[in-house]
């Protein structure tokens, strides 16, 4: 009868060593694997602000937000009226005749002119010459 | 404002989700490296989550609702997380997001079955504070389906294409200045362009709340109230952060859109009758829609901005921007890097506009503020010498409403950095005298 095969100790420490070293390496996977609480810091989510559309109301009367809106202007420079203008006359004094001219320029027309945007900026004014003064 | 205080607790009494949470899934187009995940609580705030968290929200839900077994809900959501990203994690990881990551934010309980901590309103920077809600959620919803027909692509086209040629004509060949003249020289014209300008700023949130039923998310409330110094209308198109990015620039800009098909009535009107007002009133119009899309405040010109690179809070960018640029530091925080390549330099573009655009215009006002007040003042006194009869009256009183206003909101926004600055400068104060002692 032939006796069971024994592998030589030698043989056998080896097979051994092998086994512990793929057990080990499996560990090692396993324990590089596991998640670490530092990475877990890292994460955070947060909560998205609210979305609130609006609609500013604005005219052309005021705007305070808005630039060069709200001018009044006309679509062409005029010069309009004239006319010599007087004080009341009085007991005692000097009375001076005025030749006044009142000009108004209204700046770049249409819509752009409306909001300011345009190259002439509108004025206006009156302006007076004296013409004659009397002494009374 | 704090969540209900009723969890859906299993039988162990672990963590839940808090009742009324919702998984709503990706938040598409984003400007994120991670595309990030949303959530959506039970008051209607939306939360961004990582992947991680979200499945692990997710493995939450499922697991509270199957719940037949005595093993703790953190384990199995541990075995349920571990294969799906591959990594090993162990209940004590998932107590710990619970408790540090997701009770926090109010998505869910915390990891021993308890209330998550109460929530504080949030603040965003700039945020439009001083408001009320006029029309309810389900008054808006009605009134946002009758127009949200107004969408369809045909129609844009041909709304878009109808309000630019009747701004070209209107630019091109009509008076407006004299049509101004004229409403000037009338109480009751001025009465009458007011009104419109405020139908024209209903409308236009009403555009908002349409492209949202368009869209397929629900509208929020609809109100009114003073945004730093002008009066306003606003909606809560919260929900739109469900929507992909087109749908989201769509609910965006059909504020605006409205504002374009009211000129577009109006121009037709002017056409029919001639009535020279109504140019002031397409005026108005016009200003509101160029007001609306400018980028630097939260108008709509904001979130199209905000939308189109993908990221919600633009504002929240502004000091790592200026530290990486100014202070050359590195972005400790994180917030930076976490942004795509395009996003950080459309958002890095945007910061170096805001900051000067934003100091002129408060500096224009600081340094404006008391001619303003005396011209104002001026004004309303005019205004009221002049009124004769109970139109001229009524208009004298709206328009001196309309800059009262302005100074009223500049008042309420300074009033609370003022008061913040003095209660800083007292605790100083107090600190330094009792060292002295």
């Amino acid at each position: 009868m032939r006796r069971p095969y024994r592998a030589p100790a030698k043989n056998l420490r080896i097979a051994e060593r092998a086994f512990r070293v793929r057990k080990n390496r499996v560990k090692g996977i396993a324990m590089e694997n596991v998640i670490s609480f530092e990475e877990l810091d890292l994460i955070s989510g947060e909560v998205l602000p609210e979305r609130t559309v609006m609609g500013i109301v604005a005219t052309p009367f005021n705007n305070p937000g808005g630039d060069g809106a709200g001018a009044a202007s006309s679509s062409s420079a005029a010069a309009t009226g004239g006319g010599v203008f007087a004080p009341a006359p009085s007991d005692h004094g000097t009375t001076a005749l005025s030749a006044c001219q009142a000009i108004d320029h209204q700046g770049t027309p249409g819509l752009l002119g409306s909001l300011g945007l345009g190259s002439q900026n509108p004025a206006g004014g009156v302006t007076c010459v004296p013409a004659a003064i009397s002494s009374h | 404002m704090s969540l209900p205080s009723a969890p859906r607790t299993g039988r162990t009494g672990g963590p839940s989700l808090v009742a009324g949470t919702e998984l709503v899934g990706e938040f598409e187009g984003s400007g994120y490296r991670e595309p990030p995940q949303l959530v959506c609580r039970p008051d209607g705030q939306l939360v961004r989550l990582p992947a991680l968290l979200y499945q692990l929200v997710r493995s939450l839900e499922r697991h509270t609702v199957e719940d037949r077994n005595d093993e703790p809900v953190t384990e199995r959501v541990a075995a349920d997380l571990s294969r799906e990203t591959g990594r090993c994690f162990t209940a004590d990881h998932i107590t710990f997001l619970i408790d540090r990551k997701l009770a926090p934010l109010g998505v869910t309980t915390r990891a021993d079955g308890s209330p998550p901590p109460p929530q504080t309103r949030s603040d965003p920077f700039l945020a439009f504070r001083f408001r009320l809600a006029v029309l309810p959620e389900h008054l808006t919803w009605f009134l946002s389906g009758l127009f949200a027909w107004l969408f369809r692509p045909v129609l844009v086209i041909l709304g878009v294409c109808a309000f630019l040629a009747g701004e070209t004509w209107l630019l091109t060949t009509q008076d407006t200045a004299a049509a101004l003249r004229s409403v000037f020289s009338s109480p009751a014209l001025i009465l009458l362009v007011i009104g419109l300008a405020i139908a024209s700023c209903a409308f236009h949130e009403l555009g908002h709340g349409a492209a949202c039923r368009y869209g397929g998310v629900r509208p929020g409330a609809m109100g009114c109230g003073i945004y730093l110094v002008w009066p306003a209308f606003y909606t809560d198109i919260t929900n739109s952060y469900r929507l992909s990015r087109a749908g989201r620039i769509r609910a965006d800009l059909g504020g605006v859109y409205f504002n374009a098909l009211f000129a577009v009535g109006l121009l037709g009107c002017y056409a029919l009758t001639g009535f020279q007002p109504l140019l002031v009133a397409i005026l108005s119009v016009n200003l509101e829609i160029i007001q609306q899309l400018l980028p630097t405040l939260r108008f709509d010109g904001y979130y199209i901005v905000a939308d189109l690179v993908g990221i919600p809070d633009l504002f929240k960018y502004i000091a790592p921007i200026l530290r990486r640029v100014l202070l050359r530091r590195r972005d400790e925080d994180g917030l930076l890097d976490a942004l795509k390549r395009r996003p950080q330099l459309v958002v890095a573009c945007w910061v170096l506009f805001l900051i000067p655009t934003l100091a002129l215009q408060l500096g224009l006002v600081a340094v404006n503020l008391p001619q303003l007040l005396q011209s104002d003042w001026r004004r309303a006194g005019v205004l009221l010498a002049h009124a004769d009869g109970a139109v001229a009256l009524a208009a004298a009183w709206l328009q001196i409403l309309l800059l009262a206003l302005p100074l009223a909101g500049l008042a309420l926004a300074l009033g609370r950095p003022g008061w913040l600055l003095l209660r800083a400068g007292w605790r100083r104060l107090r600190l330094r005298v009792s060292s002295r002692r």
